[in-house]
């Protein structure tokens, strides 16, 4: 599924108009393919995000997934784009405080009832990968952030996308987890034929996307 | 039941004891509505029942008398198209006008109790009849054919009550009681010197309808013919008795005063007092509705607020991908069950309170049923209907607001 970014500009902001921005260009973005978006704080990354998850509408231009443009999506329109085809590790976690880390990650079995879990390594394997496998039974709220961004990373992979999302994800990771975690999400995504929109301030050498943007 | 995560989601930001206030104000609301209307429908069967009316369905009703009539320059008797009036009215069921003597009539009476209590009494008698249907002594020695030698006459209740209180002390006689009465006879002497028959009364009961005392239509019939006293005009009628629905006592009263008629000021009183009594249930069903608004419109705000603490939580679900309806729908089930709990809750009680009603009423003398009215369960279902409409509605806004790029 493509997404096409047709002369997207933000309203809040005003942006810095160049050739490696995504503001103002008609650019499109293909599945299967990595999209690296490197900007300083308050340059509007996680104002793109948060239009690519419907959460703003202060923008001119438009988004148009597969041949419907954004602007013109309805509640159910935006149900189906985030349960099946877009996934997200949001800039602010929003993992569920009061709920466990399994419950958190399960949370998508309701979402997804479609998704073929066999196919992955179940989420019990992914917390021991990334160090936290005593924490299932834990409540989110006392896990350190750099432990909320792994759940979070594990809860995206958890289902089905065309695209998976990530603003900032190893913000509170070091450089071991970090490219720990890159493995496991471009190791789903490749199985998934999913593209990967990253955000960061750092470019982290470990990451090859197809295309940089620059804001 | 295993509970859903989002069940779990969702219930971990409410506080129980904000959700049982709203949900007691909507009780209380709601029982208090359904309570005032089927106590209406109370009050309606007995006020409807002519077996058991509040205040009498029985009405004797005059024209006013003026100073025309006392200078004899006008009659106060009612004409053939004012009885056809009344007999056709809606409050009224039937009437039947007091056939009075037209002839002359004494009584003497003479009691023995004992040696030093005895008792003489003479009197003109005035007389009056009407239809049986009317009166309210039932017996079977309230008959006359022709042969008979005895009268039976009834008295009116407070005759015994203004010998014995008044006419008995005054005059250093003995004080007797209904019983008592009713076992001696008397002689109703009628007609004149040249034509005079005497009879002997008895006194067969006392009502507390007639005012008047009254003998068989029978009698009356033949004794006006045979003894009427010629200097009397024709039969007119001055007073009637009506039978009225007693729930339209007050249209009947608006009536009789438009025309001039009166009646016993007390019989009306006890219409007023139904007339209070509907509009006092009047006021506690619209003070009910007024206080069901009042919960409702608490327990609608209540739920906004409940949206409102869960906002982080279902902003994040949304943007997981939970399918917006699903959420409207898990709200809608939710506030379907509490809806339906309170309508069982609020049902039981009235069927508790309805026992106590019955009890209270019977031992009045009212017969009530025990059962709801059907139209007070109809009400119950409309209320829970409109309130789950206007709840639905106000979770699906908040929804998809939450739902849609801001």
């Amino acid at each position: 599924m493509k997404i096409r970014l047709f002369n997207l500009k933000p309203k809040s902001f005003e942006f810095k108009k160049s050739e490696e921005t995504i503001w103002g260009h008609d650019i499109i973005l293909e599945s299967g393919k990595i999209y690296q978006i490197l900007a300083s704080s308050g340059s509007g990354k996680s104002t793109f995000v948060s239009i690519l998850a419907g959460l703003r509408g202060d923008y001119d231009g438009d988004v148009i997934i597969g041949d419907k443009k954004m602007s013109q999506f309805n509640t159910n329109d935006w149900s189906k784009w985030r349960s099946s085809d877009i996934s997200f590790v949001f800039q602010e976690l929003r993992l569920f405080p009061e709920l466990t880390v399994k419950d958190n990650v399960d949370i998508l079995k309701e979402i997804n009832k479609d998704f073929n879990s066999s196919e992955n390594k179940t989420i019990q394997q992914y917390l021991e990968i990334f160090g936290i496998g005593q924490k299932t039974d834990v409540k989110s709220k006392f896990l350190s952030y750099g432990q909320q961004q792994r759940v979070a990373i594990i809860r995206s992979i958890s289902r089905n996308y065309q695209w998976l999302i990530l603003d900032e994800p190893f913000s509170h990771l070091d450089d071991k987890n970090a490219q720990l975690a890159w493995q496991i999400i471009t190791d789903d995504a490749k199985m998934k034929n999913a593209g990967i929109i990253i955000t960061s301030l750092d470019p982290y050498s470990f990451i090859s996307p197809n295309k940089k943007f620059i804001l | 039941m295993k509970i859903s995560t989002v069940s779990k989601i969702i219930l971990k930001t409410q506080k129980p004891a904000q959700l049982i206030a709203a949900l007691l104000g909507c009780l209380i609301g709601f029982l208090l509505i359904i309570t005032s209307v089927q106590n209406y429908f109370n009050l309606n069967s007995v006020l409807s029942d002519k077996d058991q009316a509040i205040g009498s369905q029985y009405l004797v009703i005059n024209k006013k008398v003026s100073l025309l009539n006392s200078l004899n320059l006008k009659k106060s008797a009612f004409t053939k198209a004012q009885l056809e009036e009344i007999e056709t009215l809606p409050s009224v069921e039937k009437i039947s006008t007091f056939t009075p003597n037209q002839f002359e009539a004494r009584a003497y009476l003479q009691l023995s109790l004992d040696q030093q209590n005895q008792i003489e009494l003479k009197t003109d008698l005035f007389l009056e009849s009407i239809e049986n249907s009317f009166i309210d002594v039932k017996s079977e020695d309230w008959k006359w054919n022709i042969d008979d030698e005895v009268v039976p006459v009834i008295l009116p209740a407070d005759f015994i009550n203004l010998y014995n209180f008044t006419y008995a002390p005054a005059r250093n006689l003995p004080q007797i009681s209904k019983s008592t009465i009713q076992m001696f006879g008397f002689k109703i002497i009628i007609g004149n010197e040249n034509n005079e028959t005497t009879f002997k009364g008895k006194i067969i009961g006392f009502s507390n309808r007639i005012t008047s005392m009254i003998v068989p239509l029978s009698f009356m019939n033949y004794a006006n013919e045979k003894y009427k006293n010629e200097t009397l005009s024709n039969q007119d009628y001055y007073r009637l008795i009506v039978k009225i629905n007693p729930s339209k006592l007050s249209d009947f009263n608006k009536f009789l005063n438009e025309k001039g008629f009166e009646t016993n000021n007390e019989l009306l009183k006890s219409a007023k007092l139904s007339s209070v009594l509907q509009i006092t249930l009047t006021f506690v069903f619209l003070i009910g509705m007024l206080m069901i608004l009042n919960a409702f419109s608490g327990f609608l705000l209540y739920l906004q607020l409940t949206i409102t603490k869960s906002k982080y939580e279902l902003e994040t679900l949304l943007r997981l991908g939970y399918p917006h309806r699903k959420l409207v729908n898990w709200y809608a089930t939710g506030v379907l069950i509490l809806l339906l709990s309170i309508f069982t809750i609020s049902f039981s009680f009235l069927k508790y309170i309805q026992i106590k009603v019955i009890d209270f009423m019977t031992e009045y003398g009212f017969e009530v049923s025990s059962d709801i009215n059907n139209s007070v369960i109809y009400i119950g279902v409309f209320v829970v209907l409109i309130l789950f409409v206007l709840f639905y509605l106000s979770i699906i806004r908040q929804i998809y607001k939450l739902s849609l790029p801001k």
